[in-house]
């Protein structure tokens, strides 16, 4: 690394990032009962970022031997556009941190640890075998190992070692001539000690009971009404809808939080936090990928508008340890980390009887949301709230559409500790990003989309 | 390094200590540029070669993919131990032989050889002719990339391929219209930027005079060609898998040579389109690509195999093994065509009553049911055969009844990176519901 820094630094470039990265992945499937992907994969490569007169380039290469090469290509794709740009980039100070970091795990996963998690597998998967109606069972278990050297020509070093484990289940169950699936996630920075948790066996056995109770659902009746949002769909809600109109680069194509700083947003109940540092979190580390320290950040306190997220290219003075790319071959964009709404204190049922008529929305299938809050939910499953309490009806194929920023300036019923959760999540921004993502259970209203 | 003689080397070692094995080597590069707030962001060089090893301990199976140089005995030994922590799959039965594949027109020198200057020049282009849009972020991407695949059944195959997709993200300077984006691809270096930007931009300039429907009712949805694809082909394309087929989850799975859309509907997948966006000659297991009539008008006359699904069947593999170097071989789609109609999008929207065109949909389907809903968050309000006026609202419905029920196809047509190629589309009963909030 530190031959490669210094062929940059004797180049035109004011600052250079060289970045190891090497990620190995291990899946295991089972598909009706058998193993039907047993697979690792192993991505090794090294990424050079080059800054000249406030433009920068990028080359990367799999062939980790060539790093003076690709200081050659980034500083040559650096100077290409430089006199077109108006914006030239200045990088805040950042201190050059020389540090390691490893997630808290206690067994990380290896091949020794193959055999015991099919059994973990196989045990969850028997869970499905109770339920004759479900036709179809898929699970699978992914483990992710990422090490990571960053050096920077300000003296920076990083050496970083994350480990991740995600599991997820898809099941069908078929009544009456219908079809339905349910699906759902669990995970965050584990090794093989997260088993014992227990967490997949529950989600599989809860997500066949959802896959009935869908085959027969119908769609719901479309229109404005009063909705309980699980902490599962509220954390999608506030990662999308809230989160991402906080990171600098959208804040300064004018989102919905521009210019706001300081001003109020929110209830004073609502309080969003970003935090690199969580643990077990799936969106934690020690360092990003410009070796800036993780930390957290309010971005919402009381309701006031506090932080942006920041690169330090976007960071007037200190950088939030947001900039995260997804592999060597990626350049850092601002991400979220963990993004979570703090709980407060109503318990699930003082929520159900806020709502008295409506919809209790759980399990979610994808989230979108515009630059202004303005959001779209899939949800899997809605189960009707009459009279304060929980009925037995349910529907599926459930959109709902609301704009974020208005659903915090008039929320005030918002769970407490107990209904509260932070769940692993994939965020495709541009790129892919592991995240968590976080949320009490919380009343609301928003226009369902369903039968007219 | 010797991509060609890499892999023969890898299957000569792994044919000692496996009984069948499989390797697929990608060399790809990759140049960027990136645009960000109406300007060049950063430029990007990439060079990546991967590969991905398969090997048989007679029914057991293990798969490893690495990122090249890396030491083979490890690779290899790797990719046995996760085959001998596998089970039997008595379904196995081998991997295919070598068969004779046809050339097909996927690649173009100059995309290969394009210098960063000169794609620099060409994103230079994309800018919004209207003064209150501006392009949030866009990229303008090449790809060259030579595939290999190899087997030890003597499978030894190799090609090259193009690709250029350029993708743009387009904002009002003021006011809340919801973003716009939209994609182009070729094979070769002849999208017209301009016109892409264009078009993008009129998105979102429309978008600024939206306003919200006054009722909820049940009306007619003209569907673009990219909500179409996102809707229509997304569910076609589960359903028409044998791998669907085999797990029950296909709602097609009783179908076979029954009615399944509407006389006018007719889908081929087409893996040796020319100039095709996944198109190839051959599949991600070495097998022909080939042309294959889904549904013959309206009839459903045949799903997709790969080599595994296709043995299962008692079938021949339909050369639908996809997947890149980095995953194992899947059943997949190559180019989704749905055959276009006679009809400009004009025409169709004059035979409308009363009900939407929509240019985006932000929401889901549910592939197994069919169903889908989400918010418009482009479309235009039509009644008596006219735009009224651009309209927000939600909209929901089920993809595999109204496919039963397609009126009219339009003329134009567009494909999406995944290969699906949507066609405007109108249906009728779909749910209109007012506002977003």
């Amino acid at each position: 690394m530190s031959d490669i820094l210094s062929t940059a630094q004797k180049s035109s470039a004011s600052f250079a990032l060289v970045r190891r990265h090497k990620r190995e992945y291990l899946q295991i499937g089972i598909k009706e009962g058998k193993i039907t992907q047993m697979s690792s994969s192993l991505v090794d490569g090294l990424g050079v970022r080059c800054l000249i007169e406030g433009s920068w380039g990028f080359a990367c290469s799999t062939d980790v031997q060539e790093g003076d090469r690709l200081v050659e290509k980034a500083v040559k794709a650096a100077g290409t556009s430089a006199a077109q740009k108006r914006r030239k980039c200045d990088l805040a100070f950042s201190p050059a941190v020389k540090g390691t970091w490893e997630s808290p795990v206690n067994h990380p996963v290896t091949y020794e640890a193959v055999e015991d998690i099919i059994g973990y597998i196989r045990e969850a998967d028997a869970c499905a075998a109770e339920y004759p109606e479900i036709i179809s069972k898929q699970i699978s278990f992914l483990s992710t190992c990422d090490k990571k050297e960053i050096a920077t020509s300000e003296g920076a070093f990083v050496n970083q070692r994350e480990y991740r484990v995600f599991c997820t289940a898809a099941v069908t169950a078929k009544v009456a001539g219908r079809r339905a699936t349910a699906n759902n996630a669990v995970g965050g920075q584990y090794g093989t000690e997260f088993f014992r948790k227990d967490d997949l066996r529950k989600m599989v056995k809860k997500e066949c009971e959802r896959a009935l109770r869908l085959a027969t659902a119908q769609m719901p009746p479309a229109g404005r009404t009063k909705v309980v949002l699980t902490p599962d769909v509220a954390s999608v809600l506030v990662h999308e809808a809230v989160g991402h109109t906080a990171e600098a680069d959208v804040v300064l194509g004018g989102s919905y939080l521009s210019g706001k700083r300081g001003e109020k947003v929110g209830n004073e109940c609502i309080t969003l936090i970003d935090d690199g540092t969580y643990a077990h979190g799936f969106g934690s580390y020690g360092f990003d990928d410009e070796g800036v320290q993780s930390q957290k950040t309010y971005i919402i306190e009381k309701g006031i508008l506090n932080h942006y997220l920041h690169v330090r290219e976007t960071a007037l003075n200190s950088p939030t340890g947001n900039g995260r790319a997804w592999l060597y071959s990626r350049e850092p964009l601002i991400r979220m980390t963990n993004t979570y709404l703090e709980p407060q204190d109503y318990t699930f049922e003082e929520l159900i009887q806020e709502v008295k008529d409506g919809l209790l929305l759980k399990g979610i299938t994808s989230g979108l949301a515009d630059h202004f809050g303005n959001f779209t939910l899939h949800v899997l499953e809605a189960q009707k709230i009459a009279h304060g309490s929980l009925s037995d009806v349910y529907y599926s194929g459930v959109t709902v559409s609301a704009n974020a920023f208005d659903l915090l300036a008039h929320m005030s019923a918002v769970g407490d500790t107990s209904t509260f959760k932070v769940v692993p999540g994939v965020c495709g921004k541009g790129e892919t990003a592991f995240v968590g993502m976080g949320a009490p259970a919380l009343v609301t209203a928003m226009v369902v989309g369903g039968e007219v | 390094m010797d991509c060609h003689r890499y892999g023969e080397k890898v299957i000569s070692f792994c044919s000692r200590i496996v009984s069948e094995c499989e390797v697929c080597i990608e060399d790809r590069t990759e140049k960027t540029v990136t645009i960000q707030k109406d300007e060049i962001k950063s430029e990007r060089e990439k060079h990546e070669i991967t590969m991905g090893l398969r090997v048989f301990a007679g029914k057991r199976k293990g798969f490893k993919a690495v990122t090249l140089p890396q030491n083979l005995e490890e690779v290899a030994d790797s990719a046995v131990t996760l085959a001998r922590h596998s089970e039997k799959d008595e379904d196995w039965h081998g991997l295919p032989l070598p068969k004779p594949v046809a050339a097909v027109d996927i690649y173009d020198q100059k995309v290969a050889e394009i210098s960063i200057e000169e794609l620099v020049e060409m994103s230079t282009l994309l800018k919004s002719p209207f003064p209150e849009v501006f392009i949030d972020s866009a990229r303008v991407t090449t790809f060259a990339s030579h595939m290999y695949i190899m087997n030890s059944q003597e499978v030894n195959h190799a090609y090259k391929a193009t690709k250029c997709y350029i993708f743009l993200l387009c904002l009002p300077q003021k006011g809340e219209a919801s973003a716009a984006m939209d994609w182009a691809l070729s094979r070769k270096l002849d999208i017209d930027c301009e016109l892409l930007a264009e078009k993008t931009a009129r998105t979102v300039k429309d978008s600024l005079k939206a306003k919200l429907l006054k009722e909820n009712f049940k009306g007619e949805v003209l569907f673009s060609e990219n909500v179409c694809s996102q809707v229509f082909m997304n569910s076609l394309a589960a359903a028409v898998n044998a791998e669907s087929f085999k797990r029950n989850v296909s709602p097609f799975k009783e179908k076979m040579n029954e009615r399944v859309a509407s006389g006018n509907i007719t889908v081929t997948d087409d893996g040796l389109l020319p100039e095709g966006v996944c198109s190839a000659p051959f599949d991600r297991e070495g097998n022909p690509c080939q042309k294959t009539l889904v549904i013959d008008k309206g009839i459903l006359g045949a799903i997709l195999h790969n080599e595994y699904t296709g043995r299962q069947y008692h079938t021949e593999s339909t050369g639908n093994a996809v997947g890149s170097a980095m995953a194992e071989p899947l059943v997949g789609i190559t180019n989704l065509i749905l055959t276009p109609g006679e009809h400009s999008t004009e025409e169709i929207i004059e035979t409308m009553k009363k009900g939407m065109y929509i240019l985006g949909l932000s929401g889901g389907t549910d592939v197994t049911t069919g169903r889908f809903s989400g918010v418009v968050p482009h479309g235009y309000y039509i009644e008596k055969g006219e735009i009224k006026y651009p309209a927000r609202a939600l909209i929901s419905g089920n993809s595999f009844s109204s496919l039963l029920t397609v009126h009219l196809l339009g003329g134009e047509q567009k494909p999406n990176l995944e290969g699906m190629y949507g066609v405007p589309l109108l249906v009728e009963g779909i749910n209109i519901i007012s506002g977003s909030g």
